[in-house]
């Protein structure tokens, strides 16, 4: 009965650890005792762009009800209720000179510069840690409508690029009139 | 005219007395004591319509009724439509506008939100108001 039950479960095993095997493989092996930093990646107008995970506090659905407020810019939604507070509501494009979608997406409750909004995302990619040094300064050729507001480039392969955004830079050009 | 009183007494939190009404499409309100009394038409020669006073806008349905309050030019008249109510809100209802709204809204009477009856109201200081605002571009 052992028997058999270990013949059962050999294939499996094997088949594990050729998986842990090729994993272990293709990761890169990142240095534990670096400095990371947490990095909320989104998407607006289908670019790939990041928040520091500090000033992201919470991450919520897009189907927020939104309660729309006259007399203010087309970059602000409105305003949404979240457990007995009021926060504003606003959309990156305008000021990011990004075409706006009706996207629901999700929305970013983010805090900078002691402003707190949400901020709609048209699609959250992930929320990982990445060595500081992967950061690279913001490259010249940033479209100058961007170049305000990235404060570093994350490239982890060849063929994608994130653009990290400082909030702080993003809520005072707004209050600005910006956007 | 009488304004009709709704008042919540479910809440122990210290209220403020507003009188509701809708400017244009948005349902809004202001500090009772700033309103001195409601007419069916126009007093004064001083008045304005609510939607273009305080949200900019032009053309929607004529005022229904006509609030009067003072100003340091005398009495004047706020326009309003749909059902104009007198109103206890407990302040835990009360919010301030979220700092990027205040930094960015047109209106410079406009000075919060309060919660009610699952939405939003606007709310604007009566003390701001003056019906030549409604005049300027």
């Amino acid at each position: 009965m052992t028997d058999t039950k270990h013949h059962t479960n050999e294939p499996q095993r094997v088949v594990l650890e050729e998986a842990l095997e090729h994993n272990a493989v293709d990761h890169t092996i990142v240095d534990v005792d670096e400095p990371c930093q947490q990095l909320v990646l989104f998407r607006l107008a289908g670019q790939r762009f990041a928040l520091p995970g500090k000033a992201v506090k919470e991450i919520l659905s897009g189907d927020q009800p939104v309660y729309f407020v006259p007399g203010l810019p087309p970059s602000t939604e409105g305003v949404i209720h979240l457990r007995g507070k009021v926060e504003s509501l606003i959309t990156l494009q305008p000021l990011l000179g990004l075409p706006t979608s009706d996207q629901r997406g999700m929305i970013l409750l983010v805090s900078a510069g002691g402003i707190r909004s949400g901020v709609r995302i048209e699609h959250l990619d992930d929320v990982c840690d990445v060595p500081l040094s992967s950061l690279k300064p913001a490259p010249e050729t940033l479209p100058s409508e961007l170049r305000p507001y990235v404060s570093a480039l994350w490239q982890p392969d060849e063929s994608t690029a994130t653009a990290l955004l400082d909030a702080d830079a993003l809520f005072s050009a707004y209050q600005q009139g910006l956007g | 005219m009488p304004i009709n009183a709704l008042v919540d007494n479910t809440s122990l939190a210290p209220h403020v007395a507003l009188v509701l009404f809708n400017a244009g499409t948005v349902r809004a309100a202001i500090e009772a004591h700033h309103i001195l009394s409601m007419s069916d038409s126009p007093t004064t020669s001083r008045a304005a319509s609510a939607d273009a006073l305080l949200l900019g806008m032009r053309g929607v349905p004529a005022p229904t009724h006509w609030l009067t309050l003072q100003d340091s030019n005398g009495f004047w008249q706020l326009g309003v439509t749909g059902n104009v109510v007198l109103s206890r809100l407990s302040t835990t209802v009360l919010f301030p506008l979220p700092p990027l709204l205040a930094a960015r809204h047109a209106s410079p009477a406009l000075c919060g939100l309060a919660r009610h009856n699952k939405t939003f109201l606007l709310l604007f200081d009566g003390s701001m108001l003056t019906p030549e605002l409604a005049t300027q571009p």
